[in-house]
């Protein structure tokens, strides 16, 4: 079905848009849910002495650059499971917004809008670039 | 206990946020510096991932009511996110002093947009970029009837949210304010659709630089998680008040605050 008005987004690509949008909502849902879980159960596991005790902010205090792949394998080594939970659920969340925009892209080559489609996919591509710009080599 | 107390504050910042129409970094990282006394840089990080949160979460609704011009934010997208690889990289360059001095200029600086007159003003033509893209859309008068608009500067519009993304990832916000400035001021976008298009384009620009951050260590679970959590809760609560709130005497107070709060960051800056 197609707009009469010029540039109007079709129904069905609205609708698809807006498909896009709810699956990033229970995306937003289920991250929240597991930081929200491995917080709680950190919390009790450590009787309040882990996550968010005074001397964890403390610490926060001072700058230390520590790479996320050091601070994992110090995690996994003290078996912290509730905060690698937390980990995990951050994790997801940064991922969303990738998912959003590669979605998009595959939502315009079906318009057929090529050049949109490859706009959202080099925001796509540079998302992803972004990422390893964190990493040190 | 303190996690509980940055649970509380995050939620009075999402529902602040939602109310004022703004994101939430620009309170929750002076409440984590100033507050807390958390290091800038990883306030800067849970701030980020907190907009992700919240932008993630209110797609929908920013679709549902048809003033998101999705075209315009793809291809605006490319801008920020441009600009969020640079302004990681120049994070890593920053001192704390300099992030300091550079957060307390911007919320002078919102606080004086948040004062100025809103007025809508639409495009008489399409820039050729808009028109070979087809970036014009319609949007819907008070009436019902929906009438069409154009897009100007898109070149221009395009290295502003370059500057947003940069801003963005040096001070972890969303720079909406900065983005609607940009859309409403110089590419004359209808001021409901700039708005709801730059609420839909704030995601993505923190993602661009949050991976960064995450993958370098500075997203603490500690400060990020009750973050998250609250202004997610707070946004949702704040959207749902909003029209029981006067919204404008809110506004005012909230300029007093960020002043002051101004303030104390280039103070803190300086020092």
């Amino acid at each position: 079905m197609t707009s009469s008005l010029p540039n109007e987004p079709s129904t069905g690509v609205r609708r698809l848009e807006l498909r896009i949008a709810v699956l990033l909502r229970a995306g937003v849902l289920a991250s929240a849910g597991l930081m929200a879980f491995g917080w709680a159960w950190e919390w009790v596991a450590s009787a309040g002495d882990g996550l968010g005790s005074a001397e964890a902010f403390a610490a926060l205090g001072n700058y230390q650059s520590r790479p996320l792949s050091a601070e994992l394998a110090s995690l996994v080594a003290a078996q912290a499971w509730p905060v690698l939970l937390c980990y995990f659920g951050l994790f997801l969340l940064v991922l969303l917004p990738l998912v959003r925009v590669f979605l998009t892209s595959i939502l315009f080559a079906r318009q057929r809008e090529k050049l949109l489609s490859a706009l959202a996919a080099g925001v796509f591509l540079a998302l992803i670039a972004s990422f390893f710009l964190g990493l040190e080599i | 206990m303190l996690s509980f107390l940055l649970l509380v504050a995050s939620l009075g910042a999402g529902f602040l946020g939602a109310i004022l129409g703004l994101g939430g970094g620009i309170i929750v990282v002076p409440v984590l510096t100033l507050g807390l006394g958390v290091d800038i840089r990883y306030s800067i990080a849970a701030s980020l991932l907190s907009i992700v949160a919240t932008s993630s979460g209110a797609a929908a609704s920013f679709l549902k009511d048809n003033l998101t011009n999705l075209r315009l934010a793809v291809f605006l997208e490319v801008g920020t996110v441009c600009g969020a690889i640079v302004g990681f990289l120049l994070s890593g360059l920053a001192n704390a002093n300099v992030l300091f001095l550079l957060f307390g200029s911007f919320l002078a600086f919102s606080a004086l947009m948040m004062l100025r007159p809103r007025r809508s003003v639409r495009a008489a033509r399409n820039h050729p970029w808009a028109a070979k893209l087809k970036l014009d859309s319609t949007v819907a008068l008070p009436s019902g009837e929906r009438v069409s608009y154009a897009v100007e500067n898109v070149p221009f519009g395009l290295a502003a949210m370059g500057v947003a993304g940069v801003l963005s990832a040096l001070l972890g916000i969303g720079s909406g304010l900065f983005k609607v400035l940009a859309m409403d001021g110089a590419m004359k976008l209808p001021l409901k659709v700039s708005s709801a298009t730059s609420n839909f384009m704030i995601g993505v620009t923190a993602a661009a630089s949050a991976g960064a951050f995450f993958l370098r260590g500075d997203v603490r679970p500690d400060i990020a998680v009750p973050v998250s959590l609250g202004i997610l809760v707070g946004a949702w609560l704040g959207a749902r008040a909003l029209v029981r709130l006067p919204e404008t005497l809110i506004r005012r107070v909230f300029v007093l605050v960020l002043l002051v709060v101004s303030a104390q960051m280039i103070r803190k800056g300086l020092a």
